[in-house]
């Protein structure tokens, strides 16, 4: 599980898991309920626009195949809409930041066997930015956030859509603020 | 000399039937294979056992029912 692929020390404590906003996860849900009612729509609309033209559009094609057989074609496109769901859930429940008492550790899951994670120690932590830009964002309260860390590589962290990115800041500079305490504190002792 | 057809004597043809069968199949494959690769996702990366076991069950649960009942159509 996620507490095994982190290797977290023995002392170090999982404070948080964020993932991104609900908003993000209602979005995939909405768009694969509307593909599920596609084809019943377009038979729907179909009927109506064959029924109109007594039946004879198209040099007489009909849509009256046998009731079963249109089924077993739609359950086969239920079927593969529900796979399509099933990716859009692994992308949204794999894709995380995992937040210790000693690092942040983000996880970016790109579809199946696609897997980026990258850490960084809250002492290393520099600054950190928040985005909400747009309507819903700001209505909903949801954003970007990102970390800009000290060290050679002068990596930065970046994830999209994160719940209260103003709330989630303020709890990892805190987290920050004490992991440092906690190492001068580390470092007075050692220079005694 | 006429050439003879290789394929003489083997009949071609599929009924309807045969045709929504083998569809059938191919999406149990397919559906297999994916739920595999879901289930190993989900167990090995998720955050917690209990949701990721229960998320893999719906989906399985679900594509199951989808996949007989177009078993059943197939059949009856």
């Amino acid at each position: 599980m996620l507490i095994e692929q982190i290797k977290m020390e023995s002392d170090e404590k999982l404070v948080k898991v964020v993932r991104k906003h609900w908003f993000i996860l209602a979005i995939y849900i909405v768009e694969d309920i509307f593909l599920a009612l596609l084809p019943l729509l377009a038979y729907g609309a179909l009927s109506l626009v064959l029924r109109d033209l007594d039946t004879t559009l198209i040099g007489g094609i009909t849509i009256t195949g046998t009731t079963g057989t249109l089924w077993f074609f739609y359950l086969a496109w239920l079927l593969l809409i529900w796979m399509h769901f099933t990716n859009h859930i692994t992308d949204y429940y794999l894709d995380l930041w995992a937040i210790t008492d000693r690092r942040i550790v983000a996880i970016d899951q790109r579809g199946y066997f696609s897997r980026f994670l990258s850490s960084f120690r809250l002492e290393r932590l520099q600054d950190m930015n928040i985005e909400v830009t747009g309507l819903l964002p700001t209505l909903l309260n949801y954003g970007s956030i990102e970390a800009q860390t000290a060290g050679g590589s002068n990596e930065e962290f970046k994830a999209k859509h994160m719940p209260d990115p103003r709330g989630l800041k303020a709890t990892i500079i805190r987290m920050a603020d004490e992991r440092q305490k906690v190492t001068n504190y580390r470092h007075d002792q050692a220079g005694l | 000399m006429e050439t003879p057809n290789v394929f003489s004597g083997i009949n071609m043809s599929a009924s309807f039937d045969t045709i929504l069968t083998i569809i059938w199949l191919i999406l149990v494959i397919i559906f297999m294979v994916h739920s595999a690769i879901v289930a190993y996702h989900w167990l090995t990366y998720g955050s917690h056992k209990s949701h990721a076991f229960g998320g893999t069950i719906v989906h399985i649960g679900v594509g199951v029912v989808i996949l007989l009942a177009m078993g059943a159509i197939v059949i009856f």
